[in-house]
């Protein structure tokens, strides 16, 4: 399966690399425990920085389309098709409406829900 | 006498291997390639010159430079000739400088191509730059190009010469180098290991109009040709420790060249140019995962 990179394009190399292997994954030319390319060879072959790749598998990582396995590679993850149709913006924005809605009606402000938030990321371990 | 004679057959089979095939390889693979490159390119790239002609140029200098290298091949075989064939001539290390030296002569041509080719490739990549990178999401690993029976063959040619240079230390022979013949072939097979890491997972493409299966090919050549030139180092060198050890120096000189002949015949599929295939010949395989523990929630 072959992937383009428009390095002219506005859209961020990392995000080209995340669409097309998803686009891949839905379609069904990656199938669930395909191998897929060390990050030091597929940043070579597309002539970018190995951090551009690393960053784009890390984030697909996270949203469970491809897993790791130390030393022996990179393989696309066995619910990767139904893991790249979910939304995790969408879900996020979900989840932070549902709670806002539920503050609202215990009648705290939206200032006060504001510096809350603010207060509750700021005891959170910052993210990787 | 007879190992001169041997050394001298050998010989001339490396100026015919270096100065004809080698190069006649050369010359078919320069005028495929010239072959499968668009018209339309060569002329942007190289307007008003005539490919054919720019081509078949380039193939007579070539074979006039390898034939002048052949010819300097028999001036010296039969110099080789003359002065061995006396009785009272002891030529010592002289044949095998000779031969190495030659070898270096012989690789001039191929230097100067390969330095002709990277600087056409640079150039072919500037006018191409139109901002698209393309690769093709499958891995590559050393056993897609050798087999595993390939590596363990040269991973036990290393262990077995090493063994044979801790028993000959019971029995050492004038000139035994030791552990030098064992640091010697590590090098080799160290350097080899890092260019075959580099090829495999590193490495830009060369040549900016080359297909995937072409740099496959191009890969799976080199990866090759370094894994065979590494199994015959170790029996080359435990060869050469052998002729020690059974008092047969005198070979040595032939051995060399036959080790020099070998390689060269073992390098030619990276010549050859690429036969059209059906497929890439690389799988997306690898072992399949357990199934995965982390779903993300609904």
């Amino acid at each position: 399966m072959e992937i383009t990179i428009d390095i002219d394009s506005p859209v961020p190399q990392f995000e080209q690399l995340i669409d097309q292997v998803k686009a891949a994954v839905t379609a069904g030319v990656l199938k669930a425990g395909d191998a897929l390319p060390s990050i030091r060879q597929l940043a070579n072959d597309l002539e970018l920085n190995s951090k551009t790749v690393a960053k784009a598998y890390k984030l697909l990582e996270r949203d469970s389309v491809i897993e790791t396995k130390g030393y022996r590679g990179t393989y696309v993850h066995p619910k990767a098709k139904t893991n790249c149709k979910f939304n995790l913006q969408e879900w996020t924005l979900r989840k932070l409406s549902e709670a806002i809605a539920e503050l609202r009606e215990a009648g705290v402000t939206d200032s006060e829900i504001r510096n809350a938030f603010v207060g509750a990321i700021g005891r959170q371990p910052s993210a990787k | 006498m007879s190992e001169t004679y041997a050394f001298l057959a050998m010989f001339a089979i490396q100026i015919v291997t270096g100065s004809v095939l080698c190069p006649a390889l050369f010359i078919r693979r320069i005028r495929a390639d010239a072959a499968s490159f668009p018209d339309e390119r060569f002329a942007e790239l190289f307007p008003g010159v005539d490919k054919n002609i720019s081509t078949e140029r380039f193939v007579t200098r070539f074979r006039v430079q390898n034939t002048g290298l052949a010819v300097l091949g028999l001036l010296l075989l039969g110099y080789l000739f003359i002065d061995m064939r006396s009785p009272d001539r002891n030529a010592g290390q002289m044949p095998v400088v000779l031969v190495s030296v030659y070898l270096v002569a012989q690789l001039i041509p191929l230097f100067l191509i390969g330095r002709n080719g990277a600087r056409y490739n640079r150039m072919l990549k500037s006018s191409l730059a139109d901002g698209k990178r393309k690769a093709v999401l499958q891995r590559r690993g050393l056993f897609d190009f050798v087999s595993p029976f390939t590596v363990s063959l040269a991973a036990l040619s290393y262990f077995l010469l090493f063994a044979l240079v801790i028993y000959i230390r019971q029995h050492p022979f004038p000139g035994y180098g030791g552990f030098t013949n064992v640091g010697i072939i590590t090098l080799l097979y160290a350097v080899s290991a890092f260019v075959v890491y580099g090829q495999i997972y590193g490495g830009k493409k060369g040549n900016p109009l080359a297909t995937h299966a072409d740099r496959l090919h191009a890969i799976g050549a080199v990866v090759k040709t370094l894994v065979y030139t590494c199994i015959g180092g170790s029996l080359f060198v435990s060869l050469d420790l052998m002729l020690g050890l059974l008092r047969l120096g005198k070979w040595g000189p032939f051995a060399v060249d036959a080790f020099i002949v070998v390689s060269a015949i073992v390098s030619y599929p990276s010549i050859l140019p690429r036969r059209r295939p059906k497929g890439d010949g690389l799988g997306s395989g690898g072992p399949l995962p357990p199934p995965g523990t982390r779903d993300l929630p609904a």
